[in-house]
């Protein structure tokens, strides 16, 4: 037999979020046209990962204006890109709330998935309701267990960045030009591939990507 | 000597393997598993020592040895099944030593049978164990999952002692199975679909010499079918004869 005939065929799945900004700020200095490049590249790199220990899954959180789920949560070979608008305000918290229910579904991300990658880009301070929304994502029993990059663009100030993070051994990265944003993705994917082609996807630090090698 | 109230014999085997991640890593396999025949009872035991702990093998080994002679002594007593897991966690530390706790962390999962057809399934952390009667149903308990794969808890960990799960089934009699698999099984299998799985292994292999079903079992495991598998695989059952294999009349 037989145990062939009850394995489940998919690789387990490695799930990566993004929460981006989209905000009106982000259509000034070409910001929006090098995120939207950006994603595209990491998506397209993702699709190409044939020597994978798991199966990345590409899921993004918009907020500007409203938050919203820009691409659902697929295998990153099945994610269709659409380029995103930037107009609106900075409704991070609103953001913070989709990222945790979507986690929290068991229905999207199985028990049986590597710990899920959240990915915070913001240009801004938050417009709406942000500390309960983040409080409950960082106490989520599941999200809290999420490993998270974040990055600020052209701001000084990173407190909502830095909370996001929570981790005093992590830090924000911070981008002066829409260029860096690219350097930044880059960063995110190779830490993202490594998991996956290493034999401990739960275990980063084994191969963990230098920051300084993208900046 | 057994004192088994009625005839049926009890039957078990199981099957470990290494998994890709430590072979890659040239590390020998953290899974183990025992079973253990006496005149007081049954007993199956699988344990999956933590990967990321360096002393996870001998974590495993020595908790399933903790197990039955934590076993031993508690069978004897009419003491709530806390006390076992008292027993358990304190015999490992014992057997252990002097090795840290949290450096010989493992996941423990049991099912033992009592000289009243009585058994009783116990998990702490990831995992699976499954129970089907002689008549089909299932039922399982489901490790004490913390969210994803490979984040669980166990032996070495703080307060996991408040955290396991038990059960206990009576009429373990011929025709019933019990099921213990590790999470490189578990997480690779539907929940429904476990039943049928122990039932399936159980008609293909019960008949095999112990040698033939070690091997075939350990083939199965190797072979894993789910792309990309990486970790330590191990399978223990046990069941009350005759199992009748099903065949419609």
């Amino acid at each position: 037999m037989a145990l062939k005939e009850y394995a489940i065929p998919d690789a387990r799945p490695l799930p990566v979020i993004l929460l981006l900004d989209v905000s009106g700020s982000m259509s000034v200095g070409g910001k929006i046209e090098s995120l939207n490049n950006s994603v595209r590249e990491m998506i397209g790199t993702f699709k190409d990962q044939d020597d994978s220990q798991a199966e990345i899954h590409v899921g993004i959180i918009t907020f500007g204006s409203i938050a919203k789920i820009h691409e659902e949560l697929l295998p990153a070979s099945e994610v269709s890109w659409h380029d995103m608008q930037a107009s609106g305000s900075t409704p991070m918290g609103g953001a913070f709330d989709l990222a945790r229910e979507l986690i929290e579904d068991t229905a999207k991300i199985s028990g049986r998935a590597y710990r899920p990658t959240l990915v915070l880009i913001s240009d801004g301070q938050p417009t709406d309701q942000w500390d309960a929304p983040l409080a409950s994502l960082l106490s989520s029993k599941r999200a809290s267990k999420a490993i998270r990059f974040a990055m600020g663009i052209g701001t000084n100030d990173d407190d909502v960045l830095t909370k996001f993070l929570a981790d005093p051994e992590n830090r924000v990265f911070n981008a002066d030009e829409a260029d860096q944003i690219k350097n930044f993705f880059r960063f995110v994917t190779m830490s993202v591939t490594s998991r996956v082609q290493s034999k401990s996807p739960d275990e980063p630090e084994i191969v963990k990507p230098d920051p300084d090698d993208f900046f | 000597m057994e004192n088994r109230k009625d005839k049926n014999t009890i039957e078990y085997f199981g099957a470990s393997v290494c998994g890709p991640s430590n072979k890659f890593k040239k590390k020998l396999k953290e899974d183990a598993w025992l079973g253990v025949r006496r005149s007081w009872g049954h007993l199956i035991v699988a344990c999956d020592g933590m990967g990321s702990k360096k002393n996870a093998r001998e974590g495993a080994i020595e908790a399933c040895y903790a197990v039955r002679d934590a076993l031993q002594f508690w069978q004897a007593y009419n003491a709530p099944p806390e006390f076992l897991f008292e027993t358990i966690h304190l015999l490992w530390r014992h057997r252990i030593f002097p090795l840290e706790p949290q450096n010989c962390a493992t996941t423990c999962l049991f099912a033992f049978l009592n000289n009243n057809n009585e058994v009783m399934i116990a998990q702490l952390g990831d995992g699976v164990c499954v129970i089907r009667d002689k008549n089909g149903s299932v039922e399982l308990l489901d490790g004490d999952k913390l969210g994803f794969t490979n984040t669980t808890t166990g032996l070495g960990i703080p307060k996991s002692i408040e955290r396991w799960k038990y059960s206990s089934f009576k009429e373990f009699v011929e025709g019933s199975a019990v099921l213990l698999a590790t999470d490189g099984v578990s997480e690779d299998v539907e929940n429904s679909r476990l039943g049928d799985m122990t039932f399936d292994i159980i008609s293909e292999y019960s008949s095999m010499s112990p040698r033939k079903r070690w091997e075939a079992l350990c083939d199965e495991l190797r072979n894993w079918a789910t792309p990309h598998h990486l970790d330590d695989k191990t399978i223990t059952l046990m069941w009350a004869e005759p199992f009748h294999t099903g065949v419609a009349e």
